[in-house]
């Protein structure tokens, strides 16, 4: 009897040692296969560390100066970010329904999800620059930029919500005689809208970040000064932006993550 | 008279080579009370999902019509099966309700099938929509719970709020799917009342499928029974006799017959409940 239990143990183990043994080949082997490309040189931390100390001298005291400015366009910041999210929000619900497998045909969800891949697959900076030279500098632009991007991210989670519903209440309300619309309406969206809320706002916390910087570009906020300080080596401005930064991100991620414990 | 429900030669194969339905005909006239027996895989829940227009049969002569009109036909389902589910009411074992909605909102998505598609479509229920959904309520006992969220309550409840949404669908037909299966004996007892209540009180034809044979006896006027895909027995409760349920369950039901069928019909409901009882046992 217990050699019978033995024997189902060793062949459990011996299993598992394989694939641990192959998972961690690949990984060194993947770290290793990218060091040139990556030209890392950890020495240079060393070798230049005298150079760093002086570049980071520069940045204190911090200097705040023009504080009025920096927070005017720090609120600018959020503003694009809520109308980018706000956008991609909108778009996302129907796109995100169209990339489920479980509400449409093959042939409406690929095309949809490819689309959305398409759009994901873009950084925020690029889209930024592209739209600076649709429709010039500004904030707009950064509108635009995240409102685009957030979509392809937004479509694709919103679907991966819809996808994991139980059927069960689809199918009662589809009983009742229901539209399709209306199946959608009352027994997938109850079922993901705390997800849909969550996802929601986790993309607008990264959208404040995201915002920051595609003014480095010319879409407006807190980027394009971040941007002039650093280019005209006034690190001190430099830094209080930073810290103005730092502070209104980890506001907004405390105050989302109070609105999303309410929600679920 | 036309039968309330027709179903001629239904077939249904799944992955190829199981039947779940073999070639099942039957007709349901109206004002019917009949219980659907069989053991598990005998394709019961399979053969109300197809009267439904949940699901679809094989190609070839399959054809089912209720109220005179198709609800599907060899594979298809009809055009307008939205408007005929509507007139089908469907409870289900595992309630089916929307959890994150309150009990007012789960029983007034029943009102969808009959309105116009923008008021239900935009939530905009009409108010005559709203009292009936209230007395639904009323009537299966949950009026009080009506703005509290469905997911809160005991299966019993869930099913008497399903029970409720498909009251306001105004159905000619009930199909009932297991309804007292994942329930508590007391539970069970209130859901096949209100059933029985239905079918009696309103003159709805009512279709429900059981495993518990001295419920099928004592609620039902009919027993049609599966097994394996095929109809085995369908004839009317008072003649029924324990070879039928040895035969389709195996030896151990003959004695759970005899203890029950003796009091069936009758009003010694205190002797039948101790014949439920040593049922479950």
């Amino acid at each position: 009897m217990e050699q019978h239990f033995e024997a189902a143990l060793k062949q459990n183990d011996s299993r598992k040692s394989l694939t641990q043994t192959l998972s961690w080949g690949i990984v060194i082997g993947v770290l290793f296969w990218s060091w040139n490309g990556a030209e890392m040189n950890p020495l240079a931390l060393f070798t230049d560390a005298d150079n760093m100390l002086e570049f980071a001298e520069g940045f204190f005291p911090p200097n705040f100066h023009h504080w009025e400015l920096y927070l005017k366009e720090m609120v600018i910041t959020i503003q694009i970010a809520v109308w980018g999210t706000a956008l991609a929000v909108v778009f996302s619900i129907p796109l995100g329904i169209m990339s489920s497998e479980n509400l449409v045909p093959w042939w409406v969800y690929q095309p949809t999800r490819r689309l959305m891949d398409a759009l994901r697959a873009i950084n925020e900076m690029v889209f930024a620059m592209l739209f600076v030279v649709a429709v010039g500098l500004g904030p707009f632009a950064g509108v635009l930029a995240l409102f685009v991007h957030t979509t392809g991210v937004l479509a694709k989670l919103f679907s991966e919500a819809v996808e994991a519903i139980e059927p069960g209440p689809v199918e009662g309300v589809r009983s009742t005689g229901a539209s399709a619309l209306q199946e959608i309406i009352y027994g997938v969206i109850p079922q993901v809208l705390p997800l849909w809320i969550s996802y929601s706002l986790y993309r607008f916390e990264s959208n404040v970040r995201s915002a920051t910087v595609v003014g480095m570009v010319g879409a407006g906020g807190i980027g394009v000064i971040l941007w002039e300080n650093i280019r005209g080596f006034y690190f001190g401005e430099t830094c209080a932006v930073m810290i103005i930064i730092v502070v209104t991100v980890s506001l907004l991620d405390m105050l989302s993550q109070r609105i999303r414990k309410m929600v679920i | 008279m036309e039968p309330i429900l027709q179903i001629s030669d239904l077939t249904r194969t799944f992955n190829k080579k199981l039947k779940a339905l073999d070639s099942v005909s039957l007709n349901v006239g109206s004002n019917e009370m009949v219980a659907l027996v069989g053991p598990s895989g005998s394709g019961k829940s399979t053969l109300l999902r197809h009267i439904a227009g949940l699901v679809t049969s094989d190609q070839g002569s399959s054809r089912i019509r209720a109220l005179g009109l198709d609800v599907q036909q060899s594979g298809k389902l009809s055009k307008n099966i939205r408007s005929i589910r509507s007139d089908i009411g469907f409870i289900f074992q595992q309630f089916n309700i929307v959890g994150r909605l309150t009990v007012l909102d789960n029983v007034l998505i029943g009102s969808l099938g009959r309105s116009p598609s923008w008021r239900g479509t935009l939530g905009r229920y009409h108010k005559s929509d709203k009292y009936a959904a209230l007395s639904a309520l009323e009537r299966v006992g949950m009026f009080e719970y009506a703005h509290q969220r469905a997911s809160t309550l005991s299966g019993g409840q869930q099913q008497r709020v399903a029970i409720a949404r498909t009251l306001v669908q105004k159905p000619s037909i009930i199909l009932a799917d297991e309804p007292i299966a994942s329930l508590d004996p007391e539970s069970a007892r209130c859901v096949m009342e209100l059933l029985e209540s239905i079918h009696k009180d309103d003159g709805k034809t009512v279709i429900v499928s059981l495993h518990q044979v001295d419920y099928a006896i004592k609620y039902c006027y009919r027993i049609i029974a599966l097994k394996a895909g095929r109809l085995f027995h369908d004839g009317s409760t008072l003649d029924i006799d324990a070879k039928v349920f040895s035969d389709i369950y195996g030896a151990r039901q003959e004695t759970i017959f005899k203890a029950t069928n003796s009091f069936a019909h009758g009003n010694a409901d205190i002797n039948l409940n101790k014949a439920v009882s040593t049922a479950t046992l």
